[in-house]
């Protein structure tokens, strides 16, 4: 038990995360009034463009932010896998026929807001891109 | 002429009523019950190995536990969960459903971030694994005469006390090394209230509300961060327990209510550890008084 409360107390000190033992880094870090935020699309075959609504779908596709974030640190075949998995997902859960997928990272001004929501758009910026049947992907 | 041992030792090793162990057994075990008890573990199970992101222990699998895998750590972590709270064989169901929560939950840490809802109620059961949690207020020890107070029944309720405030205090130690004072006054709060607001589908009315009136956002802000810097003068204030519950209390229902994260098990982790159980009851006359030594 000694050692567990010196791996607790070093974890908590030094913010090593080694779960269950934790730095406890809960929203340790200043929020300022520019965020950015990922939304992955999927377009039919005649270009429209329609949001992937993950908070819909099954809980093991919710991690898709964390996934979008870390895409640039990907190898390309696994960002190509990452793609396909939306895409399929989107086709069985949501019943869409799926041309492609893009992720778009969205910069967000909170301020100022009118309605309860910021007013000003969101910075759309393509992230990354696939097709379902290309093997070759984007950017 | 023998050496007196450091206070913060003594004050670990003192001794205690094996119905406070009982009572963290129980309601530690219970939570646990309740939280192996959803649906997520199985929707988790079929996540495709291309979007598995494992922390930690997770990293030895190449991907989520199948289906089937999950289902049945689920059922048995359930299973063992209630047999511990109720006192059956404590000493292998207690055990026994930490390791399927701990394995079930970590599913739930493995896409992408690292998920802290059930960390202190998985932190503050290790104290329990090894410890006669079962000696009183179970089924194992309703033949037997209740034990007095002892060491073996002290050391786990202090330990998982300690680690109950000390993960409150880590929690705003984090906030002051990686934030300082900008944590409470710059607009931060606000910001993380807009972002969240702005997450969901309805504009959250009570989160705008602190939000869009900066000296309530500070306060907020700096109660937060006073109450988690505090939680360690619990532990040398025991009777200050009720505040410190109270406290966690409406900060979690207030994360809750403000950005829809749910961290009932931190609520209810505090309550089961902190509070002295056995004197509610004696107080509320349905229990027996301890044969103490």
């Amino acid at each position: 038990m000694g050692a567990f409360l010196t791996a607790f107390v070093i974890c908590g000190l030094f913010g090593v995360e080694a779960w269950p033992l934790s730095g406890f880094r809960l929203f340790s870090h200043v929020r300022t009034v520019d965020r950015a935020t990922f939304v992955a699309v999927t377009v039919d075959a005649d270009g429209i463009e329609d949001p992937i609504p993950f908070k819909r779908l099954p809980a093991a596709y919710r991690g898709f932010g964390f996934v979008a974030r870390a895409l640039p640190s990907l190898s390309p075949a696994d960002r190509l896998a990452a793609c396909r998995v939306w895409a399929d997902v989107a086709e069985l859960e949501l019943g869409r026929h799926v041309a492609e997928v893009r992720v778009y990272r969205l910069d967000i001004t909170l301020l100022p807001r009118a309605g309860g929501r910021a007013v000003s758009q969101p910075v759309r910026t393509l992230a990354y891109g696939c097709t379902v049947d290309d093997p070759d992907a984007s950017p | 002429m023998r050496r007196r041992e450091p206070a913060p030792i003594r004050w670990l090793f003192a001794t205690g009523d094996p119905r406070r162990l009982a009572a963290l057994r129980i309601g530690l075990c219970a939570t646990l019950a309740v939280r192996l008890g959803r649906d997520i573990f199985v929707e988790l199970a079929d996540q495709p190995s291309e979007l598995f992101r494992p922390l930690s222990f997770m990293r030895l699998l190449p991907a989520m536990p199948s289906r089937g895998v999950a289902l049945t750590f689920q059922i048995v972590g359930i299973a063992a969960a209630v047999f511990a709270t109720v006192g059956l064989r404590s000493r292998l169901t207690l055990p026994v459903a930490w390791a399927c929560g701990v394995l079930l939950i970590g599913m739930a840490t493995s896409l992408g971030k690292v998920v802290h809802n059930d960390v202190l109620l998985l932190l503050a059961m290790v104290p329990l694994l090894v410890a006669p949690t079962g000696d009183a207020w179970s089924l194992d020890a309703l033949r037997r005469e209740p034990p007095g107070s002892s060491v073996r029944y002290g050391w786990p309720v202090r330990t998982a006390a300690l680690v109950v405030a000390g993960s409150y205090f880590f929690t705003g130690f984090a906030k002051v090394v990686f934030s300082g004072p900008a944590w409470f006054a710059s607009d931060n709060l606000r910001f993380a209230l807009y972002a969240s607001s702005d997450a969901q589908s309805v504009p959250n009315a009570i989160g705008l509300f602190v939000a869009g009136r900066p000296w309530l956002a500070h306060a907020v802000a700096a109660g937060v961060l006073v109450l988690e810097l505090a939680f360690l003068i619990v532990l040398w204030r025991p009777r200050w327990a009720w505040a410190f519950v109270l406290g966690a209390a409406v900060l979690h229902l207030g994360i809750w209510t403000t950005m829809h994260l749910d961290y009932s098990a931190w609520i209810a982790t505090v309550a089961v550890v902190l509070l002295d159980w056995p004197r509610i009851v004696d107080r509320l006359g349905t229990g027996s008084r301890p044969v103490l030594a």
